[in-house]
């Protein structure tokens, strides 16, 4: 609904809500109690329809989440049946351990790029492929594509694209660019940024589809208005479109967080965190700790600073998501 | 928000009590086992992948001598196998008969399992008393003994014949001739090795192919001397074994996309003749499938006569401390053990190229090969030493080689700076 500003800003959150109804009857004091208790009915029977599925995330998350989160205080390597709590010994040597830090450091880099990226690229894609250009349902399908694939498959199709002698350099030699043919994974400054440009490739498509929903609920006769107005493209973009796009910004911006903070399948195939330490992201270094060094309690520890790290900025998107829509 | 009732506390109750029910019942404990039959029954085996055709063979002919019973195999390689034998056995669900490694310096190897309890003792099993003094200690933890290594395992220089003749050059037998070798290979526009550094433990292979003669031989004591506190790795032998990694690369010894490639990449690399040779692991014949092979040591100095080869054990079978068939188990562990069945085990592992058996006097029916039967006359010779990893206290040391490697063979970082680790490594593993 336009506010009837010079800014032309969209209240989309109050074309959104629903209208709240509201029953009276005519008897004061009876009345409140019979919708009250029709409410209280239907809750029970919603949760005991939610019991099975209750029991089962508790079965398979909660319980061993917490059960985990405990080996986090101990010594435990696994395989013994005797541990000993020391407390937050875990936590203190991350500190000082060059694979931790390194591995913090590098999830955040990884995340920022590919959120940023992703977001960037596909509100690009969306914009272009929203416009009136021929077979764009085709273009749609081709660069959505790569999200179906198996990220592990992707990632070993690249790590040939990109060996020494591989497809990329001999496409950069061919045209005569062979000052840019680099060593892709294997030079410690490159790697993690290689890997980065292979997570954008395989899923900008899908924050693409994201942004394409979303823009079609930007109001036509707003776009046409501010045209009518004097506003140029650019104009219209930042003031109509991106207002519009909001909710479709916090979801992307939200699944492009959560999904670099557990990058796995990339990083392991491409490089193992190679070389040396140079790409190791949390998700290998806890796999890495847990399974080939066999230190369990270490990598739960790992793993709480890993989630730590998710809900912290989760809550700051979603904080600045709201603060957003409250202006 | 709605408060919930009597009524819906009661379903919210219920549904953690059910969730609580569900998980009291993993204990990780697993069934109690039964002693079972040892010629009768099911019995499960946890292998890996790489050496399925071997066990295969042996598999083949167990049934056949015992036709009640039955085995079930389960395959898995490299790091899924590290994750799925221990998490199996921490959870109890673990095969009656496992494949380990020998010694320690892994989380999978028979040492750290057999000091957690869980692999049982073999030390009454008629085929302990045919290992040999130099193979024994590999299998047992506090005096007992845990498994049964079926191959030995070779680190050398490896040459491509063909490569090799086409190229007019001849095998180095000094350090001087190594270097002298890799810049007649440049010059001839190939490459004398081929690595693939993205693989991990592909930068630990020259430093192990040099161990016998630098590190082992000087100093057997070594890493006990470190743990005293008595000397380091940067003054010993390592120091010179590292240097002389990274000398190689300085002389173009390696494939200019040694940095960027696999060990999948370097095996084709070498297999199709692209480079003369590969300091490699016998264990990669069937991913370098090229028969057509020469084994060398890696010389360490200028005198040929130090030169030696790595080969310790390999592949062993071990059986689970709460196997539900345990007589079933030992029985196939003592039939693997035999010297027919350790020699058709070994031949049907990439054709007995690269291994040898543990059990068999003298060369097995298929160590006809140029590359066994230099193994075989250096072990012969006396010539010969082990895998150092297989007697560190923990992965964290081979760990730190690796990775430190990686990076400084071309020169990310300081070869000083690998060896602080791994000394580092090594102290806080025996604290």
């Amino acid at each position: 609904m336009l506010k009837g500003n010079s800014t032309l800003m969209v209240d989309t959150n109050a074309a959104l809500s629903p209208p709240k109804v509201e029953v009276r009857s005519a008897d004061p004091e009876e009345s409140p109690r019979k919708p009250r208790q029709r409410r209280a009915q239907g809750n029970l029977w919603a949760l005991w329809f939610l019991l099975p599925a209750g029991v089962f995330l508790l079965f398979s998350v909660a319980v061993p989440s917490v059960q985990g989160a405990v080996y986090a205080f101990t010594d435990w390597n696994g395989l013994s049946a005797d541990w000993n709590f020391i407390g937050l010994e875990n936590f203190a040597d991350m500190l000082s351990d060059p694979l931790a830090r390194t591995a913090i450091f590098n999830s955040l880099l990884l995340t920022l790029i590919t959120t940023v990226g992703q977001n960037v690229i596909g509100l690009l894609l969306a914009l272009a492929l929203s416009s009136r250009i021929r077979a764009r349902g085709f273009l749609r399908v081709l660069i959505f594509a790569p999200c179906v694939v198996t990220p592990v498959v992707v990632a070993f199709l690249w790590q040939y694209i990109l060996l020494p002698d591989g497809p990329l350099n001999g496409v950069l030699n061919a045209i005569g660019m062979g000052w840019a043919t680099q060593t892709w994974l294997g030079d410690p400054q490159l790697a993690l940024i290689s890997i980065s440009f292979v997570i954008l490739w395989q899923m900008s498509g899908a924050v693409m589809v994201i942004y394409i929903a979303g823009l079609q609920n930007v109001p036509d006769e707003l776009l046409e208005a501010a045209a009518l107005d004097g506003a140029g493209p650019v104009r219209r973009f930042f003031a109509v479109t991106l207002p519009a796009l909001r909710p479709a910004v916090v979801i992307a911006t939200l699944l492009c967080i959560v999904g670099g903070l557990k990058t796995f399948d990339q990083v392991w195939v491409m490089t193992r965190g190679g070389p040396g330490v140079s790409s190791q992201v949390l998700s290998t270094a806890i796999y890495q700790t847990a399974f080939l060094r066999g230190d369990f309690s270490y990598a739960t520890a790992l793993a709480l600073v890993l989630a730590l790290i998710t809900i912290i900025a989760a809550a700051i998107q979603q904080r600045v998501a709201r603060a957003g829509t409250e202006d | 928000m709605t408060r919930i009732g009597g009524a819906g506390r009661t379903v919210l109750a219920a549904t953690v009590v059910a969730a609580l029910a569900l998980t009291a019942g993993c204990s990780g404990q697993g069934n109690a086992a039964s002693t079972g039959d040892a010629d009768s029954g099911t019995l499960t085996v946890l292998w890996r992948e790489g050496q399925a055709d071997g066990l295969k063979a042996v598999i083949a002919e167990f049934e056949k001598q015992n036709p009640d019973a039955t085995v079930d195999v389960t395959y898995a390689e490299g790091d899924a196998y590290l994750a799925a034998i221990r998490t199996q056995l921490q959870a109890g669900t673990a095969p009656d008969v496992l494949h380990v490694w020998p010694g320690n310096g892994n989380v999978a190897a028979t040492i750290p399992l057999a000091e957690n309890g869980s692999l049982m003792d073999l030390s009454d099993e008629p085929w302990v008393d045919s290992l040999s003094e130099e193979i024994a200690p590999y299998t047992q933890y506090d005096g007992k003994t845990y498994s049964f290594p079926s191959t030995l395992s070779i680190i050398g220089a490896v040459y491509n014949n063909a490569a090799l003749a086409a190229s007019g050059l001849e095998i180095p037998e000094t350090w001087s001739d190594v270097i002298q070798f890799c810049e007649d290979a440049r010059e001839q526009g190939t490459v004398a090795f081929s690595v693939g550094l993205t693989s991990t433990h592909e930068s630990q292979f020259i430093s192990y192919a040099l161990y016998p003669q630098l590190v082992q031989g000087p100093d057997p004591d070594l890493d006990e001397r470190i743990a005293a506190g008595e000397t380091t790795f940067a003054d010993s032998g390592w120091k010179e074994a590292l240097d002389k990694n990274v000398e190689m690369a300085e002389a173009g010894c390696f494939n200019d996309s040694a940095q960027g490639a696999d060990m999948f990449e370097a095996s084709r690399i070498m297999s199709e003749g692209e480079s003369i040779g590969m300091v490699t692991i016998g264990q990669y014949m069937p991913i370098i499938n090229n028969p057509d092979l020469t084994l060398a040591p890696l010389p360490g100095s200028d005198d040929p006569t130090e030169s030696r080869i790595a080969v310790a054990p390999s592949t062993s079978a071990a059986v689970n401390a709460k196997a539900k068939n345990p007589a079933l188990a030992k029985a196939f562990v003592a039939f693997l053990a035999t010297p027919e069945m350790n020699e058709l085990f070994e031949c049907n592992t990439a054709g007995g190229i690269g291994s040898l058996p543990t059990v068999v006097e003298g060369a097995g029916k298929c160590d006809d090969s140029p590359f066994d039967v230099t193994a075989i006359q250096f072990l012969e010779e006396g010539r010969t030493g082990g895998f150092p990893d297989q007697t560190w206290p923990s992965p964290d040391v081979q760990m730190a080689l690796q990775l430190g490697m990686q990076e400084a063979v071309f020169g990310g970082r300081t070869v000083d700076s690998v060896l602080q680790d791994m000394n580092d490594a090594l102290l806080e593993s025996t604290e």
